[in-house]
């Protein structure tokens, strides 16, 4: 496989098949005594799914790419890939410099360990040495924005303030190549402006962005290429204007 | 902050076995701190519930096997020696054997947040279970094991290491049962109703409230193939009889460690991607 000095995601000919189970048989009693009885009350208890069809793409430094499409049609599928949360069935994906997904990871919170203790640990999950962690650590906390609550077991926190944590965890790193699954909101008034500078900010610094999002004209404002997922595959690829237009097209909603 | 190491191409390419195992090997210990900060915080947390802190840790265990140790002494007095360092150090020895198989039904699905949203490799979620449930014994077993030499009812004796190694060896042993059954309960979810039971059974089966002599002969055959029973000896000859334990003990135990930790991590790998579409 040919590796292009500029390039910073390479996916050739890669297809991601999962299962998809009908049946909901999940304990051992149930498959026991359907095994016995010979019961099977679905046609078929799975299927293998195409997710991801023999997908081709480059994304190069200083790229901004967008993913559009219909509902299922394997965008987060693809973004998973990228951010090694999902493995290839077939093929092969190089990634050159750091990747990080940025999702809600604030989902992935321990009610029980205070926000300080959850950045820590998100950090770490994340894979940060604690000498890196501790060298952002008082940024993030500044940002948060949280005062005492820092200390405090995030399950006492209002939701306001479990997405405030949330979105700093997420943004304190700034990766090589971002990815992006829809723009994170965050909070109130104040915290929103606040989110949002920091959000362009991650977008300026990255070598490369992978983003995915309903929001066409977002699309627009910020990718240099955009690409038409329909089907688990890559249906139309060109510039922002050309592939929205194209997508409304096959959308049958004309502008 | 942009110094992250560059993550390695990933799937399609085949490593040779021995390349794989030196990836996953330097992956773990790139996220190391995960399992330290896991362990580290976990316990603050514990210690900061209540006031008496890190007495309740020593304390809790020790009324237990006071309790259970007086009633069995009282009934088993004339035919088993050191009733109370036997059971004491069989008991600790089997809080870590049900701490990390009774927490193991939970270790995928209760990271289910993790690992849908970011890449981490899913050991790290086994490791931070064993190393906890470890820990937790070292804090207990410092205790009971100060209060045992001050009371003189244990002896320190030259072959007290052998037991730590002994420990260790328990835990690769146990990380690979709690792989497996980490896994096999994604896909089956009532084994987090089974293994409590079985874990009762296991303890009765395990020669800790009674010794092996005990038993009648027919029975010995559950000791036998109880693969526990290999791992308490290793752990227990050494520290309460000072007694070096038999080699074949030792062979048969590294012998269930190798097999366990090949197998778990084997299975681990094989449903890597599948269990995600599970959860």
């Amino acid at each position: 496989m040919t590796t292009d000095a500029t390039s910073l995601i390479e996916l050739h000919e890669v297809d991601l098949e999962y299962d998809l189970h009908f049946d909901r048989t999940n304990t051992l009693k149930e498959w026991f005594v359907n095994t016995i009885t010979r019961k099977q009350y679905v046609a078929k208890k799975k299927d293998r799914l195409l997710a991801l069809k023999n997908m081709n793409l480059v994304v190069f430094e200083g790229e901004r790419v967008g993913i559009i499409g219909f509902n299922g049609a394997g965008k987060s599928t693809l973004l998973k890939v990228i951010s090694g949360i999902l493995k290839p069935t077939r093929g092969t994906i190089n990634v050159h410099g750091s990747v990080q997904p940025l999702i809600e990871i604030g989902a992935g919170f321990d009610p029980e360990f205070s926000g300080r203790e959850n950045i820590y640990f998100n950090s770490y999950m994340l894979g940060f040495t604690k000498k890196q962690v501790e060298s952002h650590i008082d940024e993030v906390i500044e940002f948060a924005d949280l005062g005492e609550f820092i200390d405090v077991p995030v399950k006492y926190y209002s939701s306001g303030m479990q997405v405030r944590l949330a979105f700093t965890v997420a943004t304190c790193v700034q990766p090589e190549i971002l990815v992006l699954d829809e723009m994170l909101g965050a909070g109130d008034v104040a915290f929103v402006d606040k989110a949002k500078k920091r959000m362009n900010k991650l977008v300026e610094n990255a070598k490369g962005l992978v983003i995915v999002s309903h929001d066409l004209s977002l699309i627009e404002q910020l990718c240099t290429r955009v690409i038409v997922l329909k089907k688990g595959a890559i249906i139309y690829e060109g510039t922002a204007q050309a592939a929205i237009k194209e997508y409304r097209h096959i959308a049958g909603v004309e502008p | 902050m942009n110094t992250t190491t560059p993550r390695p191409s990933r799937a399609g390419v085949k490593h040779s076995l021995f390349e794989q195992i030196r990836r996953d090997a330097l992956e773990i210990w790139k996220y190391r701190y995960v399992t330290i900060s896991y362990v580290y915080t976990t316990t603050k947390i514990r210690y900061k519930r209540s006031y008496l802190g890190y007495i309740w840790t020593v304390f809790g265990p020790m009324l237990h096997y006071i309790m259970i140790g007086f009633i069995m002494g009282l009934l088993l007095k004339d035919r088993m020696q050191d009733y109370y360092a036997n059971y004491f150090s069989g008991a600790l020895f089997f809080s870590v054997v049900s701490g990390v198989i009774g927490k193991s039904p939970s270790i995928m699905i209760s990271n289910e947040h993790f690992i849908r949203k970011i890449y981490v490799p899913k050991t790290m979620f086994l490791l931070n279970v064993v190393s906890y449930e470890l820990w937790n014994f070292a804090l207990s077993a410092t205790g009971l094991l100060v209060i045992g030499f001050a009371t003189g009812a244990i002896t320190l004796h030259a072959t007290f290491p052998l037991s730590l190694a002994a420990l260790l060896l328990t835990g690769l042993f146990l990380a690979g049962i709690a792989s497996m059954i980490s896994v096999a309960t994604v896909y089956f979810r009532d084994l987090g109703h089974i293994i409590p039971v079985l874990l009762q059974a296991l303890f009765f089966a395990t020669p800790i409230a009674y010794s092996k002599e005990m038993l009648p002969a027919q029975y010995h055959w559950i000791a036998t193939l109880n693969p526990i029973t290999y791992f308490l000896d290793l752990f227990r000859l050494p520290l309460i009889s000072g007694k070096f334990p038999p080699t074949e003990t030792w062979l048969v135990a590294g012998a269930l460690s190798l097999l366990s930790l090949t197998f778990g991590l084997w299975l681990l790998k094989k449903y890597d991607n599948k269990i995600v579409f599970k959860l």
